[in-house]
């Protein structure tokens, strides 16, 4: 048995074509997402907006506008970021600062406010904004201060410390981050990759299959104990190559796995189980040619890959809302799943439900697979 | 007997690829299945291998009934098919080694048998080449050596000589002659007659899934009525004269094909004789004369009314 698995080893290790999709195609695939979500982090840093504040003869009209920007350009917390960073010079000056893109835009103060800009955009539309707002609350305290003299000392203190409604609460101790959806749909491919492997043993293994198969159906050998060894040998090297990934995105591109590395582990091997389980079913229970039975063993995991987000994140979500039972039934979900419950929450309710869930697909899927081969002769050849 | 099968009948849907058939294999011997393509001889191959389902009738080897868990049997069976059933991955050396390691526990002695067929097919110089690197004769001689390297009892070559230059082939055909001789049993079908004649102390010729003929090369050519078949080169001939020669005692047919004359007789003294008398009495002019025993595609001819490569 082991001089059997061992030479089984030897052959995989060797099957090129394999070792290209199971090994490197994941690898590449990483390092082109890695190139990709490096861009997507840098445009999504918040850089504060800088603007001018025209000091002319108009500037000490305004003192509360002064302080209002003031606030909104100072934070207390060392990781929050300032909305505004504000330059306070002359009309000429900011108008200079304007035309050479040093500015978003320039602020002349009086009695109407003016907002310059140069463009209409993202930046311009939040400084609008905040004037609005400004303007707005002005004119509402002098509105209360005028009918209500009595209550104003009370109401701009009120203002002065607004009371928070809503608390903001993490569900967990890391932070959100929609890019490691990607690598966990990669993952989930990769390791459904290992359908193909499954598929090699299937074929090897049948005499309907192959001549190599008819060989080893005519040796005086159980045909279910040598199918049982060579999937041995296929899970170690399946699982290596998913190693090597997790190793590769960990240490090299500094993906963060979270907290439960262990458990993310034993979530690759499960689904490494799964790939093979399901490669083994599928090539078992069609009957056409090797070509065909990879040509839809690609598809399925393809499509499934996409549908847990793997192309475009969001298909995840959309699937979750209009084909909830989606979730349950796509292999490469729940594998995706298995490892987002891992990084996001602190209990293990959904990712025991995940690990449940792959463990019976591969019983189910071992099972058809046991009863489409059993058979030790066939109709025809 | 080795390989006894009784009343075996398989059908593909409507089409019956054994029919009813009979066969006893002495222990020994080399048993040729002669047929055309599509005659059932691997059908039939596979039938005793446990690998195809049959319909009807059994199947003994050994003296025993042959099903798919009976490793005992399997143990003593060497299987070469007909296409090369060797792993790309894997080194000639470790190719042979393994398959011999499905029959044989003891891993010095799948190192010592895997040496010995190694040498048995002269593959000394390719233990490390891989499959692809391989030629097609060399590719059939690795392909053997897989197949009979446990050193079986009853060893069954289905075809084995399928696209192989004339240098392997006849290095195949004398290396199943050797292991003939060091006591195994031999099942050869090919639709080679010469090598079913070169090579089979018996043969069966099959066509549609029934054995026609049965018996040594020289029982089988007893069978049909040509004795002599003689050809001779004449430059012009005209019908009259070919229809004269048809007439001429003891011939039973008479073919007449770009100046090759070809005639047909029954077994009989001066045969040939005859037949130069009549070309040299009527002045007819022939060159090369050319007499042979009938072929066992003679056999085939005469039993079926078709060549053994239609």
């Amino acid at each position: 048995m082991i001089q059997l698995y061992l030479t089984r080893l030897k052959c995989l290790i060797k099957n090129k074509e394999n070792i290209t999709w199971t090994f490197l195609f994941p690898i590449i695939l990483s390092t082109f997402f890695y190139m990709a979500f490096t861009n997507i982090y840098s445009s999504l840093d918040f850089q504060s907006i800088k603007i001018a504040l025209v000091d002319d003869q108009d500037y000490l009209y305004s003192k509360e506008f002064h302080q209002a920007l003031t606030t909104a350009s100072t934070s207390d917390a060392e990781d929050s970021i300032k909305l505004f960073e504000v330059i306070e010079c002359d009309r000429s000056e900011a108008q200079s600062l304007l035309d050479d893109n040093e500015i978003i835009g320039y602020i002349l103060q009086g009695k109407d406010m003016e907002l310059v800009v140069k463009s209409s955009g993202f930046n311009q539309t939040i400084i609008k904004s905040f004037l609005e707002s400004y303007t707005q609350t002005m004119s509402t305290l002098q509105t209360i201060g005028v009918s209500q003299p009595d209550s104003y000392p009370q109401l701009i203190e009120d203002i002065s410390n607004p009371l928070k409604y809503i608390e903001d609460t993490s569900i967990n101790t890391t932070s959100s981050d929609i890019v490691l959806n990607y690598y966990y749909a990669l993952l989930a491919m990769a390791t459904l990759f290992g359908s193909y492997w499954g598929l090699n043993e299937i074929i090897n293994i049948q005499s309907n299959f192959s001549w190599k198969g008819a060989r080893v159906n005519v040796a005086p050998v159980s045909k279910m104990k040598l199918l049982l060894c060579n999937m041995m040998a296929a899970l170690t090297v399946h699982f290596i190559g998913i190693l090597l990934l997790i190793g590769y995105l960990t240490f090299v591109l500094n993906v963060d796995f979270g907290n439960n590395f262990g458990y993310v582990i034993l979530t690759c091997f499960m689904s490494c189980i799964l790939g093979l389980s399901f490669g083994t079913m599928v090539t078992a229970i069609t009957k056409n040619s090797e070509n065909f039975k990879r040509s839809v063993l690609s598809a399925i995991v393809m499509f499934s890959c996409f549908l847990s987000g793997l192309m475009v994140v969001q298909m995840k979500y959309i699937v979750a809302t209009k084909v909830p039972f989606m979730q349950y039934i796509n292999p490469a979900h729940i594998i995706t799943d298995a490892f987002y419950s891992l990084y996001y929450y602190d209990t293990y309710e959904r990712f025991n439900m995940n690990v449940s869930l792959m463990i019976g697909y591969t019983l189910c899927f071992s099972l058809i697979t046991y009863f489409a081969i059993r058979r030790k002769t066939h109709a025809s050849l | 007997m080795l390989v006894k099968v009784n009343n075996l009948v398989k059908r593909y849907d409507q089409l019956v690829a054994i029919d009813h058939l009979n066969l006893e294999i002495k222990e020994g011997e080399i048993f040729g299945l002669l047929g055309p393509n599509g005659s059932g001889k691997s059908t039939f191959i596979n039938c005793i291998l446990s690998l195809l389902k049959y319909d009807k009738g059994s199947i003994y080897i050994f003296n025993k009934p042959m099903t798919p868990d009976a490793y005992d049997i399997k143990r003593d069976i060497g299987v070469i098919f007909q296409n090369v059933a060797v792993f790309d991955e894997l080194t000639v050396y470790e190719n042979i080694a393994y398959f011999c390691s499905l029959y044989v526990k003891d891993k010095s002695e799948v190192k010592r048998l895997t040496h010995e067929a190694i040498s048995f097919v002269s593959l000394e110089e390719y233990i490390k080449h891989y499959p692809k690197k391989l030629s097609g004769g060399l590719l059939r001689r690795l392909n053997i050596a897989c197949g009979i390297a446990h050193k079986p009892k009853l060893i069954i070559l289905d075809e084995p000589t399928v696209a192989v230059d004339p240098q392997s082939r006849n290095k195949i055909l004398e290396g199943i002659k050797e292991l003939n001789k060091q006591g195994a049993t031999v099942i050869y079908t090919t639709h080679y007659m010469e090598e079913a004649e070169q090579l089979c102390n018996r043969i069966a010729i099959m066509d549609k899934g029934k054995i026609l003929a049965l018996g040594s090369k020289e029982e089988l050519k007893e069978m049909i009525s040509i004795g002599e078949k003689i050809t001779i080169e004449v430059f012009e001939l005209n019908n009259i004269r070919i229809q004269e020669i048809k007439r001429l005692p003891n011939v039973l047919s008479v073919e007449y094909q770009d100046t090759i004359l070809t005639i047909k007789s029954i077994k009989g003294k001066n045969n040939l004789v005859h037949i130069i008398e009549y070309l040299s009495s009527h002045e007819i002019i022939f060159h090369q004369v050319i007499t042979e025993q009938p072929s066992l595609n003679d056999v085939f001819l005469e039993i079926t009314g078709k060549e053994l490569r239609d």
